[in-house]
């Protein structure tokens, strides 16, 4: 990095990209998981690029056969100080044959114990599922959207990004009552990563690109 | 399980770790172990020709003192003074402070370069390397910055240098104590503030970074805030920032810094396409010089 070791701000920054999709398919109704979930947005550091190592867990229950509720603890941020977690509704809304469709609400909210600032941020992610092989494994393709709704932001500037979209794809393999995802996310592909403070690893120029790692124990 | 699972996070938020990301935002190295000056080899932001050789008579190692009003001993940190030690009492003085990176053998062609403004030598230029940067001992702090600039002040007081003849220059990170001192003066109050690619505020970079109306404190103790402080100040300000500065963004902190000062005079000027620590470069050395002698004169 250029001119400031900003080795840990990048835990805490970008926090639009700081999980994957909690749940793509509902649990089955009653089923329930404690998760974990590993990975973020990749930067340069050292001479490498790595992604940005936020940490997450978290447990979901199968409402019925088609909703899961869960919630998430982000244990990096917590190791700063900031109470970060996660509340959501994945619902499916089609499913036919090995295809489906799903989506989630849920809301990001955050206190920190210095200053006790508290934001919220409600978020709406869509996915499209297809299964294959014979154990119930799947891939996705997926947009996550966070909503800003703070009109202004430091120094009574404008907040200039109210909507932030970032598409993403991944898989999911199941093994007994074990899941275990992989995802990829493009993080804001429609704004220039330059300038700014931390080196993200994006695409032509545009935003940053996250790699994520989650482990489901289902029960 | 479930009895695990919320115990695990019980245990997890009482537990939420007092840890900050401050001392990760100083960009030190390894202490040095001597000043290399004109023979530094590493990397710098330009290297001046021999036509801005400065007289080793005129160049000045050497340590100060700096303790901050809430610390009951000294740190020993050094600094440089380029121009005539005896002739401070007469002459004008830029106190330069310098960026986050490294130390002074990183910012020696710059101190040099700003030693010829107005002609060669015709100001003094003093600078010093932060506690934990270059050979200055301690470890870097918010307050440790501005101590150790007001060390310098102090110095440069008892040199019989005036308000009147001290020229404040902050570049980057720098731009923190330079404000902080001239909002909130201590040994010396400068007559001129000059900003060179100005870092707003810890919040700016959070909002920056995040995208969102992210806070600040979700990360950092650091109080730096210069868009607050420059409406404090009243003596006149430049503002020089590259349109291409790919660290801090020239709108989102360089600018809004210039709009927050409500002092008596101010101007600006965009160095067009310079990165961060390109700006005089792109501007050109003498039309550099040439802006920084028509301010101080002004």
């Amino acid at each position: 990095m250029k001119y400031l070791q900003l080795t840990l701000i990048t835990l805490l920054v970008y926090l639009s990209g700081c999980a994957p999709s909690r749940y793509v398919v509902p649990l089955k109704s009653g089923e329930q998981a404690i998760t974990a979930h590993f990975g973020g947005p990749a930067i340069a550091f050292a001479g490498t690029t790595i992604p940005i190592p936020l940490t997450s867990l978290g447990y979901g229950r199968g409402i019925d056969s088609t909703k899961t509720v869960y919630a998430n603890l982000h244990t990096t941020a917590l190791l700063y100080g900031t109470v970060q977690a996660d509340f959501g509704l994945c619902w499916s809304l089609y499913h036919k044959n090995r295809f489906g469709l799903s989506a989630t609400i849920s809301g990001m909210f955050t206190i920190d114990k210095w200053e006790k600032k508290f934001r919220a941020w409600p978020m709406i992610d869509v996915n499209a599922y297809r299964y294959f092989g014979s154990h119930g494994n799947f891939y996705y393709v997926g947009l996550d959207n966070w909503i800003e709704f703070s009109k202004y932001r430091a120094h009574e500037q404008l907040q200039p990004v109210h909507w932030v979209m970032n598409p993403h794809a991944g898989i999911e393999w199941c093994k007994k009552s074990w899941k275990f995802q992989l995802e990829g996310k493009w993080i804001l592909p429609y704004r220039d990563n330059r300038p700014n403070v931390v080196e993200y690893i994006g695409i032509g120029g545009k935003g940053a690109v996250g790699i994520y790692f989650g482990v489901y124990k289902l029960f | 399980m479930m009895k695990n699972l919320a115990l695990i996070l019980i245990g997890l938020a009482l537990f939420s770790s007092c840890q900050r990301l401050d001392s990760n935002l100083f960009n030190t190295t390894d202490r040095l172990e001597r000043y290399e000056l004109d023979n530094y080899t590493g990397e710098q932001d330009f290297i001046l020709d021999a036509s801005y050789a400065i007289p080793d008579s005129l160049v000045h190692v050497f340590t100060l003192a700096s303790k901050g009003p809430d610390e009951s001993a000294a740190t020993t940190i050094y600094a440089l003074y380029i121009g005539d030690i005896n002739s401070i009492a007469t002459d004008t003085v830029i106190m330069y402070c310098h960026g986050n990176k490294w130390h002074m053998d990183f910012y020696w062609q710059r101190a040099k370069l700003m030693a010829h403004t107005g002609g060669k030598n015709h100001y003094g230029v003093m600078m010093v390397d932060y506690r934990g940067y270059g050979m200055s001992e301690g470890e870097p702090t918010e307050d440790g910055l501005y101590a150790d600039v007001n060390a310098a002040l102090s110095w440069l007081s008892g040199q019989g240098l005036t308000n009147s003849r001290l020229i404040m220059y902050g570049f980057s990170m720098g731009s923190a104590p330079a404000s902080e001192l001239m909002a909130h003066p201590r040994s010396m109050t400068a007559s001129k503030l000059i900003l060179e690619s100005p870092f707003a505020s810890s919040a700016v970079m959070a909002a920056d970074g995040s995208q969102l109306n992210m806070p600040a404190s979700y990360f950092t103790n650091l109080k730096i805030d210069v868009a607050e402080e420059i409406k404090l100040i009243q003596q006149p300000f430049m503002w020089i920032h590259g349109t291409n500065d790919n660290f801090l963004n020239y709108r989102t902190h360089g600018q809004v810094v210039y709009d927050n000062y409500t002092g008596t005079y101010k101007e600006f000027h965009l160095s067009q396409g310079a990165d961060h620590g390109e700006v005089p470069e792109f501007f050109g050395f003498a039309t550099y010089l040439d802006l920084l002698d028509q301010f101080i004169k002004h």
